[in-house]
């Protein structure tokens, strides 16, 4: 029989990368799963078998091109946001079964932004907040089966390959609270603990060092 | 009273329930309302409606899920009523109050939600946006408070709904420096599938509004059109990236 297991997907994305690393270094062993996220049966066969945590992660870099959203055409709009939902949508569907028998938890990241908007990014807000909502949705109708879900939001600064780059100066609006704010660091403290806690679901925490207050 | 005189504004999924009562309010104060409807009768009747009480009113059939016929009714709109002020993007989808498990979802439940709820704002948004410039207009996106909170029973609804949020929130920012106004309305309303839920137990009612604090559930006409109404008018000249939650007080955590 297989161990229990945590599985990270999205670590073909910069940032499910560093979720991976992250849980690594707390010593929490990861399955990262690289499968077609367009393809249920594909994500349902990756997360088959034991499974006592999924931490969705994927951070498509499709997502972080600026642009104006008039000028944003049909396909654009499907690959930045709707194939993003359905893809989280599938990671959700296929989690069900083996965190029911696990009792266990999922993690889903959730960037602040969907929480503040950002101009030239509306559909990354769009994806943004439509995961968050559904991992709530999602706590809510499992949390008699023994599954808890939560969000972590990172702002946006730590998605981008260049967090100076002047093009996000809408998204990167004030201050950090906590100057010296190591997202890392707290990936590798708040991911374990949701994970085990069986105290807290559909709950949602900004990794952004104090920026976002309105929760 | 708000007034509205002779913008025009278009208001999609107003052959009924929480669409229609808005036009209504909307013409009420002076507007022209563009309804936008999937079957011409039910558009037509609440045009009638709306003449009959002394105001302004088009009917355009028009299946939102289809960006053609989308693009065709906003063109007929802006030649035949004049440049368009406002939208007001109601639409829902007809699977909005099935319960859904995610576990066993079929195949077509986000397809049904994205593409009455979702993709329209895409749509409207682009194809209105020189209008509402030019007009420093307003764009609104009827919501909910289960976009905000999630729902048990109602779990792609809900995240149609957030992902409106999230939409509105950045093309409030983005759309701002135009001049444009985009806001969310989160109603807590009669709708015609209440009605019927209401219809068949006579508990329910009392159930539910005693849940509201206002001890009621509002009615689209005289409760819910107006504040989108306000959300239209130069008196909302300062609102923009907000969700108004119009629910008799039954949501204070918000």
């Amino acid at each position: 029989m297989a161990r229990p297991r945590t599985v990270v997907v999205g670590t073909t994305t910069p940032f499910g990368q560093r979720v991976a690393r992250a849980l690594e270094g707390a010593l929490i062993a990861v399955t990262a799963i690289d499968v077609d996220l367009d393809d249920l049966a594909a994500v349902t066969d990756a997360l088959a078998g034991d499974t006592d945590a999924v931490v969705y992660a994927h951070v498509d870099p499709v997502c972080l091109e600026p642009c104006a959203f008039v000028d944003v055409d049909p396909m654009q709009w499907d690959a930045a946001c709707e194939r993003q939902l359905r893809m989280f949508l599938h990671v959700v569907q296929a989690s069900y079964a083996p965190l029911a028998r696990s009792n266990g938890a999922m993690v889903c990241v959730s960037p602040t932004i969907g929480l503040q908007g950002a101009a030239g990014l509306a559909m990354f807000a769009a994806v943004a907040e439509g995961q968050r909502i559904l991992a709530k949705s999602a706590a809510r109708q499992w949390a008699n089966d023994g599954i808890r879900v939560n969000i972590v939001s990172p702002g946006i600064q730590d998605l981008l390959a260049d967090p100076n780059d002047a093009r996000f100066v809408d998204a990167r609006r004030g201050r950090t609270p906590i100057s010296s704010y190591d997202t890392d660091a707290a990936l590798r403290e708040v991911l374990p603990y949701l994970l085990t806690t069986r105290a807290l679901t559909a709950l949602t925490i900004p990794l952004d060092g104090g920026q976002v207050t309105a929760l | 009273m708000t007034s509205l005189e002779s913008r025009i504004i278009v208001v999609t999924g107003a052959g009924g329930g929480v669409g229609r009562g808005i036009a209504i309010a909307l013409a009420d104060r002076g507007a022209v309302a563009a309804l936008l409807v999937r079957r011409s009768a039910t558009g037509d009747r609440v045009a009638s409606e709306i003449v009959a009480r002394g105001g302004r009113a088009e009917s355009f059939e028009c299946d939102v899920s289809e960006p053609d016929q989308l693009r065709v009714a906003i063109a007929r709109v802006e030649a035949e009523l004049g440049p368009i002020h406002s939208v007001v993007h109601n639409a829902i989808s007809g699977r909005t109050s099935q319960k859904e498990h995610l576990g066993g979802l079929d195949a077509g439940s986000w397809e049904a939600h994205a593409s009455v709820g979702l993709r329209p704002c895409y749509w409207l948004a682009r194809l209105t946006y020189r209008s509402l410039a030019a007009q420093a207009g307003s764009f609104v996106v009827l919501t909910s408070v289960d976009g905000i909170e999630g729902d048990e029973d109602l779990p792609l609804y809900s995240t149609v709904k957030g992902a409106q949020r999230g939409l509105v929130k950045s093309l409030a920012r983005e759309w701002g420096p135009a001049g444009i106004r985009v806001n969310c309305l989160a109603p807590l309303a009669v709708t015609p599938a209440l009605e019927r839920a209401i219809a068949l137990d006579d508990t329910l009612l009392p159930r539910i509004s005693g849940l509201v604090p206002l001890g009621r559930f509002g009615d689209p006409v005289t409760d819910i059109g107006p504040a989108a109404a306000f959300l239209c008018s130069d008196e909302a000249r300062y609102v923009t990236g907000q969700t108004l939650i119009v629910s008799g007080g039954r949501y204070t955590a918000l």
